[in-house]
């Protein structure tokens, strides 16, 4: 912790002069009457204070810092918690980084993926299905135990313990078997993964593991209902919406009873068989799959971990650079609770363990998180940096301010006041930089006119994307598509300003000159930033193009979220910032069902290409697939792409070593505090 | 007086009942839902976690649930998403900060307030009572968010006198302090003001002057005492609400108090904190208030029966 300390400097002068200088500075026309009227007795009793206050000449703390070499950067957020399986988000990313090391990290010196971390070398079969990952002999968790294969075949089960409710498990998906064992698909798993001679993989699919939807049990209430189920009816209807997956042993007992008569049972099934699902089915309530579902997670050896994937997945490296890859200390973990328990204490300063560069030195809530040097990391002879301080600022004014005053390294972002400013007074600490992120608007596409694809392109094509980024978006680049450009992959170009086709498509669709269009809502939320100035700027838009009236919808973050998903809005202002450097984490979004489509819309055809690149093994073959996919989600436009995301920050001078990384997920321990002049 | 102290504790008792059970499903029946996120959370993983908090069960059932933990365990319940953090750990870690900042504050606002309330209504009418009554305007017209950044910007980038912002030097809370206590000296001083000239022009006051009376003596030892009534009443609670912390106060000046939990907590749906701190505040109120009682009795003869 480092406290400023006041120095007391010997000066030449006397005190007097020293005094009037500083005071002339600040209070010209003061000190000039001072000096007139009663300079003697005022420097008698203000002495002792002139020499605090006015001589002191402060070491900043950057200063002090960059001395100690630890790093002191602006998080924005005080921390949900330090579990990688629990957590998501930026900001907790950023610390994670520090104390967790997955197999691969970024590269500090080029935007690329190379073999870092905890393996030391990661490589593919020639599907580039199955993916062998070498750990290092000297990996060691930061209580000095060795880091193992097995902690990290333990950590993905665990992330996918369908108990520990992991909202980010998602990311492992990619992992053969791991969707049905996440999500707990118990029939799939018992019947389909690991076959029975009774139930062959055909008759297993028709089978009504997962309940139907299109029962209606809202009547019946919110489960538990079983108890409350007291005709036949009632309880069949309850057994046949929630799928033989989700029951309990009670209600499987009750089937059991009259196996043909209480389920619905695919057409050629017979008592027994159904009786033979049913006791499988009674004893798997409860217990953990993990062996059985087969998950492509396997133990070679101490030092080799075999990764078989669900489909080629030639950008795997990227994926598991991402933060809920790392891997946890399954013998700390598994002290402080079970595999799927959450809330326990193993992520407390006192006791969280990790792999990473650094390990917990203090955390005090709201105020920072400093991590220090972790001896036992594997390279610690090459880490420059001797620990980072976190510090949780939420104003972001606040945190410019800190800077400013010697207090900050590295700001987590600039508002745009303050890049205009820094650009005029200090280019040279303003960093503005490309992020994979995106700033969209959402349409109801449930909803009219929106369900109109020509009314949407129509709004889309009346959006001036340059002067947006130009006057309200700083630093962001105008988007032809919902992708960032990166790597190999250029998205198609097609979402553009054009105001005739704006025009000619709203006339087409019914409303020539914006006459009867009804005045939409749009929505975005009040703490966001720049929303409110964007959605005036689009609404001046829409209403010049094409003469249509949009109200704005200013709601609190909490409410705003939950229109969307409950698609209870006409517009909504949206940004997504990517979970890894390839196109599908932007494509992904749009798939029916998945967490971030929030409009309603569903196409196959969009479907249909994603699920074949999901299977192609060929890079280019696979970016053609993804180009395709977004053509048809652009040309649908159930999104329309404003802006691609870019990063402004400020960097201290003394800072070195720092490169731009497109997913700002920069390693601190390679960097150098050098003191400037 | 132990009577007045009596029942005023069962009226205290009664209130934070009410209170609970009101900020209870106040909380509840706000739109919006702690699990929201920007990409939903997928439906297994919702149901794991709302089994993990009890926000599974019916709205009654986790009422009666939480008052049990509550009176049972004197236990305030978990944060809903930060696992494994419990509420009164919050409160335990911010509540000091923001109590000594909040005794800071009330010392600088009575410092501060009370003499240019006292001076403005010796003086009144002349230049000294409107200057005081003017800043004492401005002081209540201008938000914390406007006079915090500027104090920062001049003491700590002009001057380069103190930290901007920050809680780790020992002279980080001056700024903040000064924000929060010029404020509230501004309506200590127009409270002061209000009481003393009314008891300046009462007969007791005439008669000591006719009596001869030195004027210092007078206004300290005659007319102070009736004259603060009416700013003691606003201290009690304000001193309440100082101490609670400032969530203007402390996002600007970073400070780890607890007034910033007061927001986030709300807008993070955080139904247990928002409960705990709505308690916790509830119980300084009427404790403040008690105590502002009783200072009043002490001032006020006439109070006691």
């Amino acid at each position: 912790m480092s406290v400023r300390r006041i120095h007391l400097r010997k000066r030449g002068g006397g005190l007097e002069n020293l005094f009037f200088a500083k005071i002339s500075t600040a209070f010209p026309i003061a000190a000039v009457m001072l000096r007139g009227v009663m300079i003697h007795r005022l420097l008698l009793i203000s002495a002792p204070l002139c020499v605090l206050l006015v001589s002191c000449q402060k070491e900043s703390q950057v200063d002090q810092a960059t001395r100690a070499g630890i790093l002191l950067v602006g998080n924005a957020i005080e921390p949900k918690g330090l579990d990688p399986h629990i957590v998501s988000g930026v900001g907790e990313a950023n610390i994670l980084r520090t104390l967790f090391e997955g197999l691969i990290t970024s590269d500090p010196e080029h935007d690329t993926a190379t073999p870092g971390g905890a393996a030391l070398e990661v490589t593919p079969d020639a599907t580039a299905t199955v993916w062998t990952a070498k750990l290092r002999p000297d990996g060691k968790w930061s209580d000095g135990m060795p880091v193992t294969a097995r902690d990290f075949a333990f950590s993905y089960e665990r992330i996918l313990t369908p108990e520990l409710g992991a909202k980010y498990a998602e990311m492992l998906y990619f992992l053969k078997g791991a969707e049905a064992f996440n999500q707990d698909k118990r029939g799939e798993i018992l019947f389909v993964v690991n076959p029975d001679s009774q139930v062959t993989a055909d008759l297993a699919k028709q089978i009504n593991f997962r309940g139907d939807p299109n029962v209606d049990i809202k009547d019946l209430g919110e489960s538990p209902v079983w108890q409350r189920l007291t005709g036949d009816g009632a309880r069949g209807r309850f057994v046949r919406s929630q799928g033989l997956d989700k029951l309990a042993k009670e209600p499987i007992a009750w089937i059991g009873e009259a196996p043909l008569k209480h389920f619905a049972w695919p057409a050629s099934m017979n008592d027994e068989v159904a009786r033979h699902v049913l006791t499988k089915m009674s004893d798997a309530v409860g217990t953990n799959l993990w062996e059985l579902a087969k998950v492509g997670v396997e133990v070679v050896d101490d030092e080799t971990l075999r990764l078989t994937l669900r489909g080629p997945t030639p950008y795997f490296r990227e994926i598991l650079k991402h933060f809920t890859w790392t891997a946890v200390p399954r013998h700390v973990v598994l002290k402080f609770g079970k595999i799927g328990q959450r809330g326990t204490s193993w992520t407390r300063p006192e006791n969280i363990v990790g792999n990473g560069p650094y390990k917990l030195k203090s955390w005090r809530r709201t105020d920072h998180i400093e991590v220090e040097r972790n001896p036992y990391y594997w390279d610690a002879k090459h880490v420059t940096l001797n620990g980072v301080r976190f510090l949780p600022i939420t104003n972001f004014y606040t945190e410019a301010r800190m800077f400013r005053d010697g207090q900050l390294h590295m700001t987590y972002t600039a508002a745009p006041e303050v890049v205009d400013l820094m650009k005029k007074t200090h280019p040279e600490e303003l960093r503005q930089e490309p992020y994979v992120g995106n700033a969209y608007y959402r349409f109801n596409t449930t909803r009219k006119p929106l369900d109109d694809v020509r009314v949407r392109q129509a709004l889309s094509y009346a959006i001036d994307r340059k002067a947006l980024c130009d006057h309200v978006l700083r630093g962001y680049t105008p988007a032809y598509a919902m992708t960032p450009p990166m790597g190999n992959y250029d998205p198609p170009h097609i979402a553009s300003f054009d105001q005739d086709k704006a025009k000619r498509l709203l006339a087409e669709a019914g409303f020539p000159n914006g006459k009867n269009f009804p005045r939409l809502k749009l929505l975005i939320a009040s703490s966001s930033g720049a929303a409110p100035t964007l959605a005036q700027a689009v609404q001046a838009m829409f209403r010049e193009t094409l003469g249509i009236e949009v109200e704005i919808d200013n709601k609190e973050w909490n409410a705003y979220l939950v229109a969307q998903q409950d698609l209870d809005y006409d517009i909504a202002n949206a940004g997504w910032v990517g979970d890894y450097r390839d196109p599908l984490t932007f494509l992904e979004m749009w798939t029916p069902g998945n967490g971030n489509n929030n409009t309603g819309w569903a196409n196959p055809a969009f479907v249909k290409l994603l699920q074949q690149s999901l299977q192609e093994a060929d890079a280019a073959r696979r970016l053609d697939l993804l180009h395709q996919s977004e053509t048809v989600l652009l040309e649908d436009a159930p999104v329309l792409a404003v802006a691609w995301q870019a990063r402004n920050y400020l960097v201290h001078p003394s800072v070195r070593g720092w490169h731009p990384l497109l997913l700002a997920d920069n390693p601190y321990q390679y960097l150098q505090l050098v003191p400037v002049p | 007086m132990i009577r007045l102290i009596i029942s005023r504790l069962g009226q205290g008792i009664i209130t934070l009942f009410v209170l609970i059970t009101l900020t209870f499903f106040l909380v509840r029946a706000m739109p919006g839902s702690p699990y929201v996120e920007e990409k939903a959370i997928p439906e297994h993983a919702l149901k794991r976690m709302k089994e993990y908090t009890g926000l599974d069960q019916p709205v009654t059932v986790q009422y009666f649930r939480y008052l049990k933990n509550l009176i049972v365990y004197q236990d305030l319940g978990d944060l809903i998403k930060k696992d494994g953090v419990k509420v009164s750990e919050i409160i335990g870690e911010s509540f000091p900060v923001s109590l000594g900042l909040g005794v800071m504050s009330i010392g600088i606002a009575l410092i501060v307030g009370i003499p240019a309330g006292v001076i403005a209504a010796v003086r009144k009418n002349t230049v000294v009572d409107f200057s005081c009554l003017a800043a004492a305007m401005v002081g209540i017209c201008l938000p914390s968010f406007v006079i915090g950044p500027l104090l920062a910007v001049t003491a700590g980038l002009g001057l380069q006198w103190l930290n901007v912002a920050g809680w780790s030097s020992p002279t980080d809370w001056i700024l903040p302090a000064v924000t929060l206590g010029l404020i509230n000296a501004a309506y200590l001083a127009r409270l002061a003001r209000g009481g003393m000239l009314d008891v300046l022009s009462q007969d007791y006051i005439r008669t000591a002057r006719a009596k001869g009376a030195p004027p210092s003596r007078i206004v300290i030892r005659h007319a102070l005492r009736g004259g603060l009534i009416p700013a003691v009443a606003f201290v009690g609670p304000a001193f309440a609400g100082m101490i609670s912390g400032s969530f203007v106060i402390e996002t600007i000046f970073q400070v780890p108090g607890m007034g910033q939990h007061f927001v986030n907590a709300a807008t993070d749906r955080e139904f247990f904190l928002i409960q705990g701190l709505v308690l916790f505040y509830g119980f300084l109120i009427v404790g403040a208030n008690l105590l502002a009682d009783l200072a009043q009795i002490a001032l006020n003869p006439r109070l006691r029966r």
